[in-house]
């Protein structure tokens, strides 16, 4: 037993580890990025001729921080997971550090501060937000395990009581921003991290019966909120305004029919579809590609998906586990929000699509939850049936 | 490293199993049920409303640019052009393309150079999504270069732009402005020929789709498509534009000498085919500004009048000066109405004209009614031929009453006056005649109506009918149109003559020339006579029965119906002149309509190539054309005047002519007396023309003379009957070179209808 644990530290303090990783996971990370260059190529192309002075000038920066992240995705995974525990604080501290500054120094983008420019480099703090959610939930959850698990009230509430803080400051700074949608996915992520962690059903019911209250009375309540429920059912409403957004997306996914216009021959992103590369690029893969297109790019998160929750399940442990559920969770629900708005089922709201969207500290970051995911699958106990 | 409190044992496969069961619902919610509605919603974005929606992508994406078709040319019946339409163009802005620090400039330089509303530049520059907001229409070559220009040197291009279109131009102002019509906003026909005709004229525009990117761009790999424009057909009319101008010219003159305060109409037609001449209404307007009124005294009465009245008069203003006198407006024939009544007793025999005899005393009682004949005391006894040649409304009466109500009835409907003859022009009204069963219930209104009094019928029913007298007795179908062609002169459509019906029998219209000829050369129509061309017709007053106190108020409309040359027949003429001044004794169709169709047949007949036919009684005073008899010997040049038919007077004692007068070439009456010098020349002084209106033809023949020229009579000719006095003369008052010829016209007055 001694010796095992002895065994387990060590391992667990190595810094490399050397198994194999899951190969089909990293192969559909790779071919997802592959088929989103192409096609984020062809949907800014039209935006970049006319507003840079390249068509090209979007997919050539792309590019480069795809040949990064898939470099930063193969060197995080070759880390021993572990070796993570102790950034899990720091992570979190920088991002707090970061959603702060970001109020001062951020660039504004549509009347909300969200980015920190590094020169080289733009930064969404909120992303590492994420990251650091997801590590930090993960670390604390693995080092008490069963406290979740508590169904008192009063100890339930003491035991939660870190999680909920961390979120809610968070969730604050971000909404001086604003960044509603960023907060959506932080508290989702750390929702399922807390599920995960083994919430008894009884809170989780209860949460979600408190977050759909407040969900329905913020959306009732507000002017804004059923000013931007009545564009969702009709766009064409305010087709000059608000509504211009979701109907040429619309217009974009219809017009695609069964097999598309074929590769390059979008109408929509000829100043119709306004920055067809950042959240509408599937659109444009509606457009061109069709829904039979669609299907495959949705059928390929799909296996990543469900690759994902399958390396979480024969994780060597806890903490493994945690990651790769939490890092595939924030993936399905981008992936799911970022379709749906495309799709006119939601209301349109600003979530960028993983490997697809334009952005490369987002790529990368992307990238390095991808890494993450891998270096967990590099440690799987050898099969045994 | 394993912490405190770390499940172990059971407790810790039972946590494991936890984790996994709850790895499992994140997976089947985060792997497998969240794609559920994305692709269902995606199905039905994709694939359901995959047509609707991507139209309306299709239509955002696409523009659309009309090209206008050119408007067909209206052309008289010698392809002169009436109507023609030419190039001008649109400015239009695109208030998308405008930068922020170009719209000063394109608001100033726009307002000042075409002459529009800056406020309104600056409001359509505003509607920032648009691509094509128009300045101006119908902006000509000259100001559109300027246009070009001013875009060209402040690199508007893509701002501001032109688009062509075409403006509709009447070169001759009011000429048949009643007949042709006018065009509206969009050049689409409003009036006349230009809106009966629309469809052929306007043809069919065509259009450039293209496109767009949404910044208004070309898309760089998507279509241009073109459908072809179709020009407007040109319409070759029936109207004549010389006979036309004849008409209206002295139309306007009898308008204004006669004082006529409702318009008048002149109506030329082709007796064998029912094409149209001409027909012309006075007061008109003019086409190239139809909505201004052309009279000006009563376009500054109304614009006396009060703001809140004013548009309202305007516009009844606008409509009267448009209306068709000849086909929109109804009228009293009176008199001319027997030439109908003594063609159905024709017709009928139910007269012998040869033995035949009526006598007038005046006044003929029908039932309880007293009907009066306008010449007091009565025409005594007279023939059938004096009858109508006197317009004796008892002798009438008895003829009328002759024929029978029942087919003086049905004849009506046969010459065409209760029903619209067809025409193809708007507006066409009908005769406003009483229903057959009040008609023959009533001896009173059969009596008048053989005279043509207390029904109404249109100017074209009545020229159409008296055309069919004249033809042979085939009631004609009026046109306009004669031809259809498209712009390289090919011709789409023919219009063929008509006919309608035989109404009477050739040899009742063979009797009925000779008696309407004899009506001008001797009767009530004697003032439309011109010599050698054989007119016939009919003259007609009547009192506007239908206003009250017209009596008092002295309300006629006048007219005269005829046709020459009456040997055989080739133009119809109706003259009808509403409401007439001058005084009452005055105010007679012999006296006021009558000249008009002498003095435009007088014109039209030679223009048509009618060679004239003099009787014997005319010849005297044939134009002859003087011969060139200067440096020849005396004796010949007698003979050369004799064989021209005019006698000599030799000044001088000299061998040879030294000078003539008149001068060789000229035209003059044959009795006139030529004078040959033998030496020297003429006088070189001009004389004076002496006034000789109200001269009998003696009378003004002596003055004249003795002034030093020579009188050229024209108009009614001798007769018993005819009481002759100059009623219109050339050059009175002037000074002339002595020995020129001057027209007097005479006039008789002893034409009381």
């Amino acid at each position: 037993m001694e010796h095992m644990d002895i065994e387990k530290a060590k391992r667990e303090m190595s810094r490399t580890v050397k198994g194999p990783m899951d190969l089909p996971f990293a192969l559909l990370v790779i071919l997802l990025n592959g088929i989103g260059l192409v096609m984020m190529f062809s949907a800014s192309y039209a935006h970049a001729a006319a507003n840079t002075s390249s068509p090209a000038y979007y997919v050539t920066r792309q590019g480069i921080y795809m040949v990064a992240g898939i470099a930063i995705m193969f060197v995080i995974s070759r880390f021993n997971y572990h070796y993570f525990k102790p950034f899990s604080l720091p992570t979190m501290i920088t991002a707090l550090i970061l959603l702060v500054v970001v109020l001062f120094v951020g660039s504004d983008e549509r009347a909300a501060v969200r980015w920190i420019n590094f020169g080289f480099f733009n930064i969404q703090p909120s992303e590492i937000a994420k990251v650091a959610v997801i590590m930090l939930f993960a670390t604390m959850i693995a080092a008490n395990p069963e406290r979740l698990t508590e169904k008192r009230i009063l100890p339930a509430v003491r035991n939660i009581m870190p999680y909920i803080a961390i979120l809610a400051l968070i969730a604050g700074l971000m909404a001086m921003q604003p960044h509603f949608s960023g907060i959506v996915l932080i508290l989702a992520v750390g929702a399922v991290m807390l599920f995960m962690g083994g919430l008894a059903y009884r809170w989780i019911a209860l949460v979600g019966a408190l977050g759909i209250g407040a969900m329905t009375i913020l959306i009732t309540a507000t002017d804004y909120a059923a000013k931007r429920m009545a564009i969702w059912r009709d766009p064409w409403i305010d087709l000059t305004g608000a509504g211009w957004q979701p109907v040429q997306s619309l217009y974009a996914v219809a017009s695609g029919g069964w097999f598309g216009l074929g590769l390059g021959q979008s109408r929509q992103k000829y100043a119709y579809l306004p920055e067809p590369h950042n959240d509408f690029v599937f659109a444009i893969v509606c457009e061109e590609l069709g829904m039979v297109g669609a299907l495959i790019v949705l059928f390929l998160f799909m296996l990543l998906i469900v690759r994902g929750y399958w390396i979480a399940m024969h994780a060597r442990d806890r903490f493994g586990t945690l990651l790769v559920s939490g890092v595939t969770t924030l993936l399905a629900i981008q992936t799911f929000l970022n379709v749906a708005v495309v799709t006119n089922l939601i209301p349109v709201t600003g979530i960028s699509m993983p490997f697809f969207s334009f952005g490369g500290s987002m790529l990368l970051i992307q990238m390095v939850e991808m890494g993450i995911v891998l270096a967990v699958s590099r440690q799987l106990p050898a099969y045994t049936p | 490293m394993e912490k405190v409190g770390k499940p172990r044992g059971p407790h810790k496969d039972k946590y494991n199993r936890m984790i996994l069961v709850r790895v499992l619902i994140l997976t089947g919610i985060f792997g497998f049920a969240m794609f559920v509605p994305l692709v269902m919603k995606l199905y039905e974005v994709a694939i359901v409303r995959h047509d609707e929606l991507e139209q309306r992508a299709i239509n955002q994406a696409t523009s659309s640019y009309p090209i206008t078709a050119g408007r067909g040319t209206i052309y008289d019946r010698n392809r002169n052009a009436l109507a023609i339409s030419a190039s001008v163009e649109t400015v239009c802005i695109s208030p998308k393309d405008i930068t922020a620090e170009k719209e000063t400039l394109i608001a100033d330089g726009l307002s000042l150079l075409l002459d529009v509303n800056r406020e309104m530049i600056v409001e359509r520059m505003g509607r920032k999504n648009r691509q094509n907001e128009i300045i101006k229409t119908q902006v000509e070559r000259e100001k559109a270069d300027e246009v070009r220009e001013f875009i060209l040197e402040n690199s508007l291009t893509k701002m501001v732009f032109l688009e062509p279109a075409s403006k509709r131009y009447y070169p001759n102002g009011s000429f048949a402005a009643n007949v042709i019509g006018f065009v509206g906003a969009e050049n689409s026909g409003l009036m006349g020929i230009e809106a009966v005709y629309d469809k052929s004229l306007s043809g069919a525009p065509g259009r450039t789709v293209r496109a767009r990117t949404g910044q208004g761009q070309p898309m760089p790999n998507q279509y241009e498509m073109y459908y072809d424009v179709l020009d407007g057909y040109d319409l070759v009319l029936t109207i004549d534009e010389t006979i036309q101008h004849f008409a209206e010219k002295h139309l306007e003159t009898a308008v204004i000498e006669n004082e006529v305060s409702n318009r008048g109409c002149v109506i030329i037609m082709d007796v064998r085919t029912g094409g149209i001449l001409a027909m012309a209404t006075k007061g008109d307007f003019d086409l190239n500004a139809p909505r201004e009124i052309a009279d000006e005294e009563l376009r500054l009465q109304l614009e006396a009048l009060g703001a809140d009245v004013y548009p309202q008069a305007l516009g009844e203003a606008q409509q009267a000066q448009w209306r068709n006198k000849a086909v929109n407006d109804t009228y009293e024939p009176g008199s001319v109405f027997k030439i109908f009544t003594a063609a159905m007793a024709l017709e009928e025999k139910s007269v012998n004209i040869e033995t035949v005899r009526y006598n007038c005393t005046g006044v003929i009682k029908v039932g309880s009614h007293d009907i009066r004949c306008h010449k007091a005391g009565g025409h005594g006894s007279q023939t059938f031929l004096e009858a109508l040649r006197h317009s004796c409304n008892p002798a009438y009466v008895t003829i009328g009453t002759g024929i029978g109500p029942e087919k003086f009835y049905s004849y009506m409907r046969a010459f065409g006056f209760m029903e619209t003859t067809g025409i193809d022009l708007q507006g066409e009204a009908k005769g406003i005649i009483a229903p057959y069963d009040t008609y023959s219930r009533q001896a009173s209104a059969q009596a008048v109506y053989s005279f043509g009094q207390t029904f109404k019928v249109t100017p074209i029913q009545m020229i159409t009918a008296v055309s069919a007298v004249a033809n042979g007795g085939t009631l004609m179908k009026p046109y306009v149109l004669s031809q259809v062609t498209d712009s390289g002169g090919r011709v789409i459509e023919k219009v063929e003559p008509t006919p309608v019906r035989q109404v009477v029998s050739a040899e009742t219209s063979q009797i009925m020339r000779q008696y309407l000829e004899e009506c001008v050369n001797q009767g009530t129509g004697s003032n439309a006579y011109v010599k050698g061309y054989n007119v016939a017709g009919k003259t007609g007053t009547s009192q506007k029965r239908d206003i009250p106190n017209a009596d008092e108020l002295g309300l006629y409309v006048v007219s005269f119906a005829g046709f020459a040359p009456s040997y055989d027949p080739q133009v119809a003429i109706l003259v009808m002149l509403d409401e007439p001044g001058l005084n009452r004794t005055q105010r007679m169709g012999g006296y006021m309509a009558a000249p008009v169709a002498g003095r435009v047949l007088a014109d039209v007949l030679p223009y048509l190539g009618v060679l004239p036919q003099y009787k014997p009684g005319e010849a005297m005073s044939v134009d002859v054309t003087v011969p060139f008899v200067k440096r020849s010997a005396v004796k010949d040049a007698e003979a050369a005047a004799t064989k021209a038919g005019l006698t000599v007077r030799i000044v001088g004692e000299g061998d040879t002519v030294s000078d003539q007068l008149p001068a060789a070439g000229v035209r003059v009456p044959s009795t006139t007396e030529m004078i040959l010098y033998t030496e020297g020349t003429k006088p070189e002084e001009t004389v004076a023309v002496p006034d000789v209106i109200g001269k009998t033809p003696e009378q003004a023949n002596a003055l004249l003379t003795n002034a030093g020229v020579f009188m050229r009579p024209i108009g009614a000719q001798p007769s018993q009957d005819a009481i002759l006095t100059a009623a219109w003369q050339e050059f009175v008052g002037q000074e002339v070179p002595y020995g020129t010829v001057i027209s007097v016209e005479f006039r008789s007055l002893n034409v009381s209808d």
